[in-house]
């Protein structure tokens, strides 16, 4: 081949087209729809389809080249299986493909009831469904079975069988059963399947049709031997679909007698045995007996409680938790709960244990009953250890036995918040306030750090101490000295000076008294003092030291004072 | 806050319909509060819409991550719904920092501050006594403090990454694509809570798991 084929464009068109227009209730229709032009577009809109029961069946593609011509198709398959008789449109379908919505062609079907030879006795397939009563109390267990009857091959068995649920309820028993039958002289392979239904209330109920979607093959045998003159090469098989429905059924339920309706009924009905067991008839105060209680018969057994013994405080009672076993039997529900309590006897004595009653409602013979377990004796003998019961040891024994599980019986939300206190309004962004927050304690933290810093200081450094407080103290005795004026100017000059040198030993950290001027100026300066504040400190010395050994005074006490309070303004500026 | 009592009052008093309008005028007055958010959802529940109260209880969580009622009524709210779609476990990133997810945003920040209140008092008392256990406390203190701080960062990270929508559509389909005429990959019902990975066009982008990925027209949602 190796030729590569042209590819033209080709319009787009969309067809439908059924396999027959006009079937019967039992026959399905195949519904195809096809789609040319392109094979890439998504599956088809299907119109609405009430009367019938759609399946898809698959889709088949082609591809055709003729005259170097390349056309493609795609079509989608689907089985529809009538619901009802009468005439029905199947509408357009819809189709999208590039980006635009192509129609299919409506088409016309009649749906007719099957012909009367399909009815009758000799068809090769047929089902059949029934009840076994076709009147019942409320909660009798009726069975309601289903039944293929065929001759020929049946394969791909699709059953559909509504019970009515709003008058029954379902059990399943087990798979189907198959067996062989013979009906009017003709053997049929059967197959049956049963579910046991549980009326709920009392009226007409309705058992809908049960519908059965199969394949049958037919064995055909040609008239024309083949060349083998072998009847296996002359043999067909023809393969049908069927949809194959029962007769809807009714069933009249009845409610429960009145009459005679024990108190404290609990809608159990069916037929039952009750038994009562002991472990030990004879034990000590304080050992351990277990009393088994156990109901078997068909109905509804899975209802059946029975509340703690009510034994006068002679025993601590434990109950398990009941044990249910279910097993079919003749298409009947029948099964066995059994209950068991453990006794521990408080007293010693002998004890009889009272009998425990069932009351059911027995519907084969329509009345009530109650069945009872017989009574059981049984000696308690004191404690052979001679102790009081321990009521904490008892309650060890209940934990060896398992626990009774509680019963969930509803399930709700918890109640609203009404703390009117938490519903305040929460805003969750990070803003400004938040970032200050975080920054303040560590601004706080660096005012508290230079404050300590220089506590420690004022406490551990002497030079430092001196030099801070030098200012203070030269103020405060030239303050003093300011009050004295009266005194003589040669004592006043010599504590001016006094009062000078000092501030700058202070400030210098050094013993102020002792030294002359020029080593004040020398000092200031390598304090980094400025050159003209030590000139000017020098020369106000030397001028006190002059006026100290002048034989006459002559100066001004207050100007002296003024001149020192300046001088000291300057150097505590610049320290 | 006479209008919460007053609210809490309609649903005592059965009037849901009433209550949930009360709530809502709240909230979309910008009263933001988890018990608020949670009382609203409980009402939600009471009416049958179970969409809207998830989306509420969801919106509490956020706020009252620890709150134990809030827990139980959202399990139960998730049973009711049809897909019955439990919130996405925790990432890696949500696995390592395991308390963040415990703790609301502001609790977090809160949190953070109480620690650097301590750290720069420690660091001032460090000033007088400068001993092994302090230091030793300083230092946890310290790397506490770091830790709070990725720990807020990881909070938003996973507040903002993490966008969990609830369907409040009684049915969604989940499209291939931006359109409706793409193929539908599968439904969703009202109350499914989804992971949105993308948003154009009026459709957002949901994730259910590895496998489930696909596009639902915005409105059908709500974050």
């Amino acid at each position: 081949m190796g030729l590569s084929s042209p590819v033209f464009a080709e319009d787009i068109r969309a067809l439908a087209s059924v396999d027959r227009n006009q079937i019967t209730l039992e026959d399905n229709l195949q519904l195809s729809i096809t789609i040319q032009g392109t094979q890439n577009t998504p599956p088809p809109e299907l119109p609405s389809l009430p009367d019938f029961r759609v399946t898809s069946s698959g889709t088949s593609s082609s591809t055709q080249i003729i005259n170097f011509k390349r056309s493609v198709s795609i079509t989608h398959k689907y089985r529809l299986t009538p619901m009802n008789i009468g005439q029905f449109k199947i509408g357009s379908a819809r189709i999208r493909a590039n980006g635009k919505i192509y129609t299919t062609n409506p088409i016309t079907i009649v749906v007719q009831k099957p012909t009367v030879q399909n009815q009758s006795a000799d068809k090769s397939v047929f089902v059949e469904t029934n009840v076994s009563k076709k009147t019942a109390f409320v909660g009798e267990q009726l069975i309601y079975s289903f039944k293929l009857f065929h001759r020929v091959e049946a394969k791909n068995l699709d059953l559909s069988m509504p019970f009515g649920a709003s008058h029954f309820q379902k059990e399943e028993l087990g798979k189907a059963k198959t067996y062989q039958s013979v009906i009017n002289g003709i053997q049929y392979q059967v197959q049956e399947i049963s579910v046991a239904l549980f009326p709920i209330k009392p009226g007409k109920a309705a058992i809908p049709s049960a519908m059965l979607d199969l394949d049958i093959y037919h064995r055909t045998r040609s008239n024309r031997r083949g060349f083998f003159n072998d009847p296996f090469f002359g043999q067909g098989i023809r393969a049908e679909h069927k949809v194959l429905r029962s007769k809807p059924l009714s069933v009249k339920i009845l409610a429960l007698p009145e009459k005679n309706k024990p108190r404290d009924f609990k809608n159990i009905i069916g037929q039952f045995n009750i038994q009562a067991n002991l472990g030990k008839n004879d034990l000590e105060v304080g050992d351990t007996t277990t009393l088994t209680i156990t109901v078997s018969g068909k109905g509804n057994i899975r209802g059946v409680i029975f509340p703690e013994p009510d034994l006068n405080l002679q025993f601590k009672v434990y109950p398990d938790k009941p044990e249910f076993k279910q097993a079919v039997a003749a298409n009947q529900i029948t099964g066995q709960k059994t209950f068991k309590f453990a006794l521990v006897p408080l007293k010693p004595g002998t004890v009889t244990l009272p009998t425990l009653t069932l009351d059911y409602f027995d519907p084969e013979a329509k009345f009530y009953r109650q069945i009872k377990t017989r009574p059981i004796i049984l000696t308690v003998r004191p404690s052979s250890t001679e102790e009081t019961l321990n009521h904490v040891q008892s309650n060890s024994i209940n934990n060896n036995l398992k626990k009774t599980e509680i019963e969930i019986l509803a399930e709700d939300i918890l109640p609203i918040h009404t703390q009117l206190n938490d519903f305040q309004n929460v805003n969750n962004e990070i803003g400004t306030s938040t970032l200050i927050r975080f920054v303040f304690p560590a601004l706080l933290f660096v005012m508290a750090a230079f404050f300590i810093r220089k506590q420690k200081r004022w406490t551990t450094d002497v030079a430092f101490y001196r030099n801070q407080k030098a200012y203070k103290t030269a103020s405060q005795k030239l303050e003093n000295l300011t009050r004295s004026q009266k005194s003589e100017p040669k004592e006043f000059v010599s504590k001016l000076s006094e009062i000078l040198r000092e501030y700058i030993g202070d400030k210098l950290n050094m013993q102020g008294k002792a030294i002359t001027a020029a080593e004040v100026e020398q000092k200031l300066k390598e304090s980094d003092y400025q050159d003209n504040a030590a000139n000017e400190t020098r020369k106000l010395l030397e001028k006190y030291e002059a006026l100290q050994y002048t034989p006459v005074s002559s100066g001004n006490n207050l100007e002296l004072l003024n001149e020192s309070q300046n001088i000291i303004k300057i150097l505590e500026k610049k320290s | 806050m006479n209008e919460v009592a007053r609210a809490n009052d309609l649903y005592a008093s059965n009037n849901y319909l009433q209550a949930a309008d009360s709530y809502e005028s709240l909230r979309e007055r910008g009263f933001n509060n988890g018990h608020l958010y949670y009382n609203l959802g409980n009402t939600y529940i009471r009416l049958g819409k179970i969409g809207p109260a998830i989306l509420n209880y969801i919106r509490a969580q956020k706020l009252i991550p620890r709150d134990e009622n809030l827990q139980a009524n959202l399990n139960y709210a998730i049973q009711q719904t049809r897909d019955k779609i439990m919130p996405p476990p925790p990432d890696t990133l949500a696995t390592l920092f395991f308390w963040v997810s415990d703790l609301s945003v502001n609790e977090n920040i809160n949190f953070a501050l109480a620690i650097n209140l301590t750290f720069w008092l420690i660091l001032t008392a460090w000033f007088y006594f400068r001993t092994d256990f302090l230091r030793l406390v300083r230092n946890s203190i310290l790397f506490s403090l770091l830790l709070a701080f990725v720990a807020i960062g990881v909070k938003l990270h996973l507040e903002s990454s993490s966008r969990t929508g609830v369907v409040l559509a009684k049915t969604v389909s989940v499209k291939s694509g931006l359109d409706a005429s793409n193929i539908t990959l599968f439904e969703l019902h009202e109350g499914a809570l989804v992971n949105i990975t993308d948003e154009r066009q009026g459709w957002v982008e949901v994730q259910l798991d590895s496998k489930k990925k696909g596009w639902i027209p915005k409105d059908s949602l709500e974050v």
